[in-house]
């Protein structure tokens, strides 16, 4: 039940943390790696723990293999997606990527994005201010 | 946050977000957690096969999918689950459970959490018996078994002993014997737990009946005492004959949180819950002769301590924190039953700590065969949050490392929590519901880092300060200034973090780190000029040095400066373009560094109108890469 109620937002969580061709290594990776230690059923939190673990394990792979990821996806993106935008957002590190993603399209809270991220809300408003830094220019916000 | 941004280009970054989203895979089978594959047990060609029938059924670029399944022929690599590690998971042992390298946090039981329990090694399980929870205010009698080889544990069977907390307990090799402690009043009465057939028995009537009581085995008895007033005295009892034998009495009390430890035939001690007027000397008992007598304490040491014992083969270790005015500091001894000398180990490399409102600080030890692991830190109160740290003393090199952080913070550790079970350390949190073990990387290459204890500079290649003192000159934020400022600076914050050794620091009004708060004011409604705080003063440092030397005892002296956000932000590029130049690790295009070292020191450019006179900075996110001697910095 628990992985049934939050494959589809983890598996988009980690693609837009690593891109399509790596999303579902990394999530397997994750939930062998919990299911390795308990049921999902024993885990208090599962939700912010699964969502913790994407991040982390995103953040691993992005220490090892930053150029490949960085290289950005293939495919190409509808009319309405402005490549700049697109390309910025990519190069975001994972962590700014992630409260960027939870916060203006996933519509989340601060609290409740900190909770996913494991971080704390100033934490999260600190990723929020790096990102937009990154993405002034690209978004004409001077 | 979300006012930020124009609704326009709110718009086109949604549309970014919204695409990427879209490039989403199936989500993989819940697959059974059987064998220790790092592939995924879902990969299997036939759920490859419908997860291509998936992705093409969900309109997902065929090419995508490809480059997905082509990754089947790359095993992926596991990764530990702690950021703070970055090597793979290690083989397991024979019959192992894999923990990763690093921290991992096993399942918690009800008998976790629970303050003053026995906890005792038999050598293949780490048994919890008794104790009390005091939000719940009862004492309990059941008890139970975790296997850190299995991670399961097992519940024990029903004990005919009453309910206590503060006992004593040993491991005979096949029994562990439990004695005394407290209920309401003292107990004096004893059993013995066999984990082989999981049953109890009864043991004689212990002559004594210390509430707080400590206990050794000696190879062939349980030496027992402990205890104040009526209470006091020692005993030996004797499982072959079950018989008991009294034991000389102590010279004065020894109560709550008082250690022991038996090495070369003697019982080391050392006061710890001392009051007005106690005698605060370490008590040693001699077996043979049955005399007890103080041991003389080092003339340096002038504030009480309360520290944790470890025997080492050779010479006992007493670490612990001392307590004075404006913060606690560990100190570390090391006494010679040869010469009966005490020497001062090498300063301890823990930031001094200042719990504001006395709240409890404490510390663990546990000796591995080759190093002492000390594990101290505090309790957080309301104002105060917990802190832990963890380092790992090598008599042989004199050297400490400060082990990768725990996962969790606040702590109270009573009675032996820490154990070692060959290859990996459990430690029993009563704060947290569950077991932690730290696993060290056999191949020695975990994040860990070593720490000069020298005092030479320019020795250690990836040294950090002993004893430093970092001093800000603007009164503490409060937590909620903090959190409102949104935490701390990137460049000093990892600064901070990697010579506290935590990668998270702690908040409130007692921590001289929260000075950092201002440092970020990103999100604050008016930019302008923000106060901040610089790091001036590290004069000190050698500039030779290839690595991160600041001599012990030298003192950072953090300056309050103004930096505007555009300035700061000018100043992380700084760094980040010496990560571009290959003279650091690379994070990446973009990254804030978040972990930074400080190689040496150089007279800086001008960053604005400010004179940066310090943070030539290695950014060290995650991997290492020394600054040779001599090289120019950005």
């Amino acid at each position: 039940m628990i992985w049934s109620r939050h494959r589809d937002e983890l598996i988009r969580y980690a693609t837009v943390l690593v891109g399509p061709a790596e999303a579902e290594d990394l999530l397997s990776t994750v939930v062998l790696r919990v299911l390795q230690r308990r049921s999902l059923t024993e885990l208090r939190h599962p939700r912010s723990y699964l969502f913790q673990g994407v991040l982390n394990e995103a953040r691993s792979l992005g220490r090892r293999n930053s150029r490949r990821r960085l290289a950005g996806d293939e495919s190409v993106p509808p009319i309405e997606v402005d490549p700049g935008v697109l390309d910025a957002v990519l190069r975001l590190p994972e962590r700014q990527r992630a409260a960027v993603y939870l916060t203006y399209w996933r519509d989340l809270p601060i609290a409740e994005t900190a909770e996913l991220m494991g971080c704390r809300p100033g934490t999260v408003k600190r990723y929020l201010h790096l990102a937009r830094s990154h993405l002034r220019e690209v978004l004409d916000e001077k | 946050m979300r006012n930020d941004l124009s609704r326009d280009a709110e718009t086109r970054l949604r549309a970014a977000l919204a695409h990427l989203e879209t490039l989403a895979p199936a989500p993989p089978a819940l697959p059974s957690p059987v064998g220790t594959s790092s592939r995924p047990l879902w990969r299997s060609p036939v759920v490859a096969f419908a997860g291509f029938a998936a992705a093409l059924l969900a309109g997902v670029p065929l090419f995508l999918w490809l480059r997905s399944t082509d990754s089947v022929t790359a095993p992926s690599t596991p990764t530990t689950h702690f950021e703070a590690s970055t090597t793979t998971t290690p083989p397991p042992g024979e019959g192992g459970f894999p923990w990763p390298i690093g921290w991992s946090e096993a399942p918690g039981h009800s008998v976790t959490g629970r303050t003053f329990p026995i906890i005792v090694w038999t050598g293949s399980e780490y048994i919890v018996w008794g104790g009390e929870k005091p939000s719940e205010g009862e004492w309990h009698k059941s008890g139970a078994a975790f296997n850190p080889s299995l991670g399961r544990w097992r519940d024990l069977a029903p004990s005919p002993l009453t309910p206590r907390s503060e006992h004593a307990a040993v491991w005979t090799g096949t029994e562990v014997l439990i004695c005394c402690g407290r209920q309401i009043g003292s107990l004096n009465s004893a059993g013995a737990y066999e984990p082989a057939t999981d049953t109890w028995r009864v043991i004689a009537q212990p002559p004594i009946s210390p509430r707080f009581a400590e206990a050794v085995w000696t190879g062939t008895e349980m030496i027992v005492f402990g205890g104040s007033g009526n209470s006091r005295g020692a005993a030996a009892y004797d499982p072959a004959t079950d018989t008991w034998r009294t034991l000389a009495d102590l010279p004065y009390r020894l109560e709550r949180q008082a250690e022991a430890v038996l090495g070369d035939g003697v019982v080391y001690a050392w006061p710890s819950y001392v009051r007005r007027g106690d005698t605060v000397a370490p008590l040693a008992y001699d077996i043979e002769s049955d005399s007890w007598r103080s041991l003389t304490i080092p003339e340096s040491l002038d504030t009480p301590l309360a520290p944790s014992l470890i025997w080492t083969g050779d010479e006992l270790i007493a670490w612990g924190l001392a307590r004075s005015f404006e913060s606690d500091y560990g100190v570390g001894l090391a006494f010679d039953p040869a010469s009966g000398s005490w020497r001062a180990l090498p300063p301890t490399p823990l930031a001094p700590t200042r719990p504001s409102d006395g709240s409890e600080a404490s510390q663990a030890a546990v000796w591995t065969g080759s190093q002492a692991v000390i594990w101290t830190g505090w309790i957080g109160s309301e104002w105060d949050a917990p802190t832990t740290s963890i380092l790992a003393y090598n008599p042989e090199t004199t050297s400490w490392t400060d082990l990768d952080p725990a996962p969790v913070q606040g702590i109270g550790m009573w009675n032996h929590p820490l154990i070692w079970t060959g290859t990996q350390v459990v430690a029993y949190v009563s704060s947290a519901d569950s077991v932690l073990i730290y696993t060290p990387d056999p191949q020695g290459t975990s994040s860990s880092a070593d720490v000069s204890t020298t005092g030479t500079s320019g020795t250690s290649g990836n040294a950090l300060a002993a004893d430093l003192r970092i001093e800000g000159t603007r009164p503490p934020y409060t937590f909620e200034e903090t959190q409102a400022y949104g935490e701390f600076g990137p460049v000093l914050w990892g600064l901070v973090t990697t010579l506290s050794g935590a990668d998270e620091i702690p908040h409130g009004p007692a921590y001289e780190w929260v000075d950092w708060g201002p440092l970020w004011a990103g999100h604050q409604p008016d930019p302008g000029p923000y106060d901040v705080y610089g790091v001036t003063d590290l004069s000190a440092v050698d500039p030779d040095a290839i690595a991160a030397v600041v001599p012990i005892g030298s003192t950072i002296v953090l300056r309050e400066v103004e930096w505007s956000l555009d300035q700061l932000e000018e100043f992380i590029e700084l760094l980040i373009v010496g990560a571009s130049e290959n003279r650091v690790c690379s994070t990446g295009f973009g990254m804030t560094p978040n972990r930074v070292r400080v190689v040496a020191l150089a007279p800086g450019p001008v960053l604005g109108d400010v004179p940066r006179e310090a943070l030539a900075i290695e950014i060290v996110d995650d991997c290492l890469v020394y600054v040779p001697a001599g090289t120019s910095l950005p």
